[in-house]
Order: C-alpha cells, then structure tokens, then sequence
C-alpha cells in the first residue's frame, strides 16, 4: 500500500478532517508496529495534541487558511468597532444634552432670580410711594363712589333686586350718551350739561360744539327770575319750594326712598 | 230748606292746595339735552319738589311737564324750540339728572309721553304696527 500525504509530499498531516489523512495515519502507525487495537487511541491523542478545536477547525486554520471567514472576521471587527463608535457618540450626545439642559436650568434660574428682584425692588418702591401719597385712596374712593352712587339711586327709585341688577346697565345709555352731538334747551346757558360732562370727564364733543338753545344764552340764570316772557313769575322762588317740600329742606341731596329724580 | 247765604262762608279760611307747582325753570338751573337717538337728558341743581312719575311734552305747545307722584304739576318753564323739538318728540325715556357742586348726586330713568299730532307721527312714523 503506497502512503501518500494528500496535504503534500512535505506537509505535516494536519487536516485531520480528511479521510486521506485518516488514512495516512494509520498507515504510518502501521509501519511503525503499533498494534491495531492502539492506533485509534493514539489517532485520537495525536488529534487532541495538534490544537483542533472540538468543532473541527483550529483557529489558525480558521484564521489563516479560509479567506472567506477571514473576511466575515474582519467584517465583525469593522461592525463592533463602528457599534463601538456610535455607543461613545450616543454617550457624548446624553453628556452634551444633559450639560446643554444644565446650562438652561442656570439660565432660567438666573432669569427668575433677576425678574424677582425687580420685582420686590418694584413692589418696595411702590409701598414707599404709596406712604408719600396718603390722599390717593381718598380720590380713587370719589372715583369709585360714582357706581355706587348710580345703584344706590337706583334702589331709591325703588326698582326690584332684579331691575337693580341690570340698573347699571339700564343707566349706562344715560352717562356714556353724554359724549353724543346734542342739542340743548337751558336757562343757563348749558352750564349743568357742562357740569355733568365734567364729572364724568367727557370732553369730546367739545362743549362749543352743542347747539344750545334757550331764554338765557347771554345772560346768567337768577333764582326767582323770569327768564322767558312766556312764564309766570308769581310764586316761585327758592324759598316757597323749600317751604312747600320740607322733606328735602331738612335732608338736602338724596331724599328719602322712592322715586325721586 | 235752609238758603244758601254767602255770608256764612265769608270768614272761612280755604285751604287751597294749587295742583300746579312753579315752574322748574324759575326755582333752579336746568337743562333739556337729546342727542340724535333721541336720548333725553334732563339736569337740574336742585331737586324736584315731589317724587317724578312721567314727563310730558307737547310737540305742539312745545312745552315740557314733570308730573309727580301725588298728582301735581310742573311746567319746565322753557318752551323747546325748533329743530330740537323733533327730536324730543320722538323719545320715549328721559334721564334725569340731580347735579350740585358739580357732583351727580342722583339719577333717574323716566318715562317720557308725547302729546300732539306732530309729536305721534314723528314718534310712530317708522311704527309699521301703529299704521299712522
């Protein structure tokens, strides 16, 4: 039986993969005088000597001899180096985040910091201001008294709860009609519209715009005077109307319930 | 039957209580406005004798009156002229207000009614319903 080492004349037999190389050597044991029932132990030692891996392939035969898992290694090496990567961007990209939302934390921070000590400075200059000025309560009173004026008459007047509620807007027509082009009849030359429209600050249309008409355009009204040739001047002077309304002679200004105008 | 003897009656004294108070115009400042949605504003400085009900015009005496609560009279004492009298005669409400020392101090909403043949047809002339 001729031995021939299918790896070449001048290989050593370690693909024991092969049949051939099997084959090879066993003829070797044989010509060596080993006996049949030793070769396969020693078989099995010389492949457990030579580093084959238990699957079949050492790994420098893994490594140097099959080019294409040779690539696929590289190919893995590439993908764990390019998952390594793109692990330590995720991490940078979390740090810059988290340092980015830091930085707008301080800011807000610092904004909020800021705006509240404007604040306070603000509010301490107002209660220093509001110490120097004592009479503005006072005059925001007399601002507010209007309304509550309008709805207390509108209770003398005896109107239900339910007219009382819609008093004020059933009297708004009346104060914000004031500002309207209109035309006058007066004994005083408009003066009392002039002095509703003053306290209620309208001042638009200008009070030379109003048509007046009346007896007494150039001369000033005179209690107890006649001031239209038309009227009857007997019996009416300040004095007989209070003697004859005691009620508001006693209590001047708002009377007493009911409806008065 | 005793007759009636004017002698008897010659001595008595007579309450007269005249239904007519004097005219606003005479006892205080006063103001008649209307603007041109027929808004009427009535301002005086001194307040009314009695209680107001109703005001009453007359588009053709172009007279105003304040009628009071217990019944009485009061003439405006100013008659409204031409072209305001149109104006008026065509309102239905009229706010009073009670001004002194350049303060109000009081406010009324009233009714205003208009007498006179003038004063309805202005009054009623877009009225579909009142076919005057």
């Amino acid at each position: 039986m001729a031995i021939k080492n299918p790896q070449g004349p001048d290989a050593f037999p370690n693909d024991f993969r092969d049949p051939d190389c099997r084959q090879f050597s066993f003829a070797v044991f044989e010509q060596l005088g080993i006996e049949p029932s030793d070769r396969g132990e020693m078989y099995l030692q010389m492949v457990k000597n030579s580093g084959i891996m238990a699957g079949g392939f050492s790994k420098a035969a893994w490594t140097m001899e099959d080019k294409g898992r040779d690539h696929e290694w590289q190919l893995w090496q590439d993908k764990q180096k390019s998952d390594n990567e793109h692990h330590e961007q995720q991490q940078q990209a979390q740090k810059d985040f988290q340092e980015r939302e830091r930085d707008q934390l301080q800011r807000r921070l610092e904004q909020e910091r800021i705006e509240r000590e404007m604040l306070e400075k603000k509010q301490a200059e107002e209660a220093a201001a509001a110490k120097n000025r004592p009479n503005e309560d006072a005059q925001n009173n007399r601002i507010m008294a209007m309304p509550f004026q309008m709805m207390g008459a509108m209770a003398f007047l005896g109107f239900g709860s339910a007219a009382l509620e819609k008093g004020a807007d059933a009297m708004s027509p009346g104060v914000s009609g004031l500002g309207d082009q209109m035309m006058v009849t007066s004994n005083n030359n408009g003066g009392m519209l002039d002095a509703a429209r003053q306290s209620l600050s309208i001042t638009n249309p200008p009070a030379q715009d109003i048509l007046v008409t009346g007896p007494s355009q150039t001369t000033a009204f005179t209690p107890g005077a006649t001031p239209d040739a038309d009227m009857d001047a007997s019996g009416t002077s300040p004095q007989l109307t209070q003697q004859r309304n005691p009620m508001f002679a006693a209590a001047p200004g708002i009377g007493g319930p009911g409806r008065k105008a | 039957m005793q007759s009636w003897d004017s002698a008897d009656y010659s001595d008595a004294v007579v309450n007269v209580d005249p239904p007519v108070w004097p005219q606003a115009a005479s006892t205080m400042k006063i103001d008649v406005a209307v603007n041109k949605n027929a808004d009427v504003w009535v301002l005086h400085d001194q307040p009314f004798p009695d209680y107001l009900e109703w005001i009453e015009f007359d588009a053709d005496s172009k007279t105003m009156t304040f009628i009071t609560a217990h019944g009485k009279l009061q003439d405006l004492g100013i008659p409204i002229h031409p072209p305001m009298d149109a104006a008026v005669a065509r309102a239905r409400r009229v706010y009073t207000m009670y001004i002194r020392d350049g303060v109000i101090r009081d406010m009324g909403l009233l009714a205003l009614t208009v007498r006179g043949e003038a004063g309805q047809k202005d009054r009623y002339k877009n009225d579909k319903n009142r076919g005057v």
